[in-house]
């Protein structure tokens, strides 16, 4: 098992798919603050010429609370964009390329190699996430001035959303199974993850869903509140069982099918 | 070492493999010959445990077995020595020496940092023959490991697979290169149309098919009316000229001494050389093929 998150580790490097994930979530909790402080405001007073300060105060941002929660929400669409179309090669990738072959014929076992993955991008991308977050945090802020957001909250926010995205690297990787096309696994776990999430949204136990974790870590409270317990047991339930059914997929699958 | 049990592989309504039923003993060379997409590779994906039988049943008598597919798929940001180590994880002993040990057997040592992506075929197949033995197994599966590869590169596989005979291991090889099976295997089977056709060790096959066929060379072009009386010997099965040459099958191999000195006698000419003939395997192979005997 060591040796197989070894050289998950080594791929993520060295094919740039960490730095990947990394670049843009950065880039965009950087980009975030100073659209917010500087870009929208000077936008928004050439769209409307002669506005009243009072509501163009309240149609921006001001305050750095306001920012993180602005950029959780840019998470949702950029970063399933990027995570989905970096772990689409996760098991489609190595069953288009055939380069499972060899390992399984060297006695590396398919539940090792799934949970390898699984693991990898999923740590890795909790920790960019959350860092992300934090960069944020402290950049929103410098520009807005610290609003005293405790850093516990934001911290506990990123790995809420963090959590999210674990699941959607299951589904990323449940889809894989299914498909060998890379970019077809993209569109059609995008498809299932965008639509979910509208679909919760219709629903008043919606909260209870994974995209529950999305709405409490906006509310950025330093307490770990009892609504949070289901949105992770469901999100984690729902992780694991995608997970059990890759390993069962890969596992009856006919890897040299031509 | 291997037994196989009347296997089928149906791909949907295609049979890919009809009731195929092979032995392998221990310690030999076996080659699996058949044109392509006679379900050569299907058999060794079989073999390998890739892919299950649709029917019938497989015996191998080890659990370690090596398998070279026809197009071994790496990862191409891997150095060789990496790829050697993490596929020899497992191996039980001094893995860093096992692993130097097969890149300096297959001549990849001077490469075995560069990126598998920067690799040549040849190189490609070298380092797939090392993974396919890193576990020092008994049974090894090589399924075409000489079919893209240049002279010098054919070679060496070849001479791999005697070495490897020579430590007493088993070989199944798939190919349809027949000059590599009669250089190195002991016992052929021959598949067509996911069936097995023959199956037999190659020196009486290569007996059985052969028949007693020897080509005389004159100083002087043989009087015609004198080789249409040798065609009605009792011993001779056809006979051929051109020129100076003739070329007669006799009906059984002991006629061949009497043969040549009968003729010469006979045509009062004399004999500049014998050559006694034999078919080569290509030769049998599409006696066999083309479904004569």
């Amino acid at each position: 098992m060591l040796v197989l998150i070894k050289k998950e580790i080594l791929e993520g490097i060295r094919t740039y798919r960490f730095l990947s994930i990394l670049v843009v979530l950065t880039f965009f909790s950087i980009l975030n603050p100073v659209m917010n402080k500087m870009i929208l405001p000077e936008i928004l007073k050439s769209q409307f010429e002669g506005i009243e300060e009072e509501m163009l105060s309240q149609m921006i941002i001001s305050n750095q609370t306001d920012c993180l929660r602005a950029f959780m929400g840019d998470i949702f669409e950029i970063g399933t964009l990027v995570i989905v179309l970096v772990t689409a090669a996760l098991i489609a990738g190595e069953r288009k390329e055939k380069t499972l072959i060899l390992p399984v014929c060297s006695n590396k076992k398919m539940e090792d190699i799934v949970l390898a993955k699984n693991l990898v991008y999923g740590v890795f991308t909790i920790i960019c996430i959350v860092l992300a977050i934090l960069i944020d945090y402290l950049y929103a802020g410098v520009l807005f001035g610290y609003d005293g957001l405790e850093i516990g909250a934001v911290i506990a926010g990123g790995i809420y959303i963090g959590i999210y995205y674990y699941m959607v690297i299951s589904i990323v990787m449940f889809i894989g199974t299914l498909l060998k096309n890379t970019i077809t696994t993209a569109l059609i776990s995008m498809l299932l993850v965008y639509g979910s999430n509208i679909i919760a949204g219709f629903f008043e136990n919606g909260s209870k869903s994974p995209k529950g974790l999305f709405d409490e870590a906006m509310l950025l409270s330093y307490n770990m509140r009892e609504e949070i317990i289901v949105p992770i047991i469901v999100t984690l339930s729902i992780s694991f069982l995608l997970t059990v059914i890759t390993i069962i997929r890969m596992k009856k699958l006919d890897l040299v099918t031509r | 070492m291997i037994t196989t049990d009347n296997l089928v592989k149906n791909f949907g309504k295609f049979k890919a493999l009809d009731n195929i039923s092979l032995n392998v003993d221990d310690n030999l060379v076996y080659g699996f010959l058949g044109h392509n997409g006679a379900g050569k590779s299907t058999t060794i994906e079989i073999l390998a445990g890739l892919s299950k039988p649709s029917l019938g049943s497989v015996k191998i008598g080890t659990d370690i077995i090596g398998y070279l597919p026809e197009e071994p798929k790496f990862y191409p940001w891997m150095t060789g020595l990496e790829y050697l180590t993490f596929i020899g994880s497992d191996y039980k002993g001094d893995r860093k020496k096992r692993v130097k040990e097969m890149l300096n057997w297959v001549g990849l040592e001077k490469a075995a940092k560069r990126k598998i992506g920067g690799y040549s075929r040849g190189m490609r197949q070298r380092l797939g023959m090392a993974v396919a033995l890193i576990y020092d197994p008994q049974l090894i599966l090589l399924d075409e490991p000489s079919s893209a590869l240049d002279p010098e590169g054919r070679a060496d596989v070849l001479n791999m697979i005697k070495e490897l005979k020579d430590r007493g291991k088993t070989v199944f090889l798939s190919t349809h290169i027949l000059d590599d099976v009669e250089k190195v295997c002991d016992k052929v089977g021959i598949i067509r149309e996911g069936k097995m056709i023959k199956e037999g060790n190659l020196e009486e096959i290569m007996n059985h098919y052969t028949e007693p066929n020897f080509e005389l060379t004159f100083t002087k072009e043989p009087d015609p009316y004198e080789i249409i009386q040798i065609s009605k010997e009792s011993w001779v099965k056809d006979i051929t000229t051109e020129g100076r040459k003739i070329s007669i099958v006799t009906r059984d191999d002991m006629d061949f001494t009497n043969g040549v000195y009968g003729i010469a006698t006979k045509l009062k000419t004399p004999v500049e050389s014998v050559l006694r003939k034999k078919h080569t395997l290509e030769e049998i192979y599409m006696m066999i093929t083309d479904g004569e005997e």
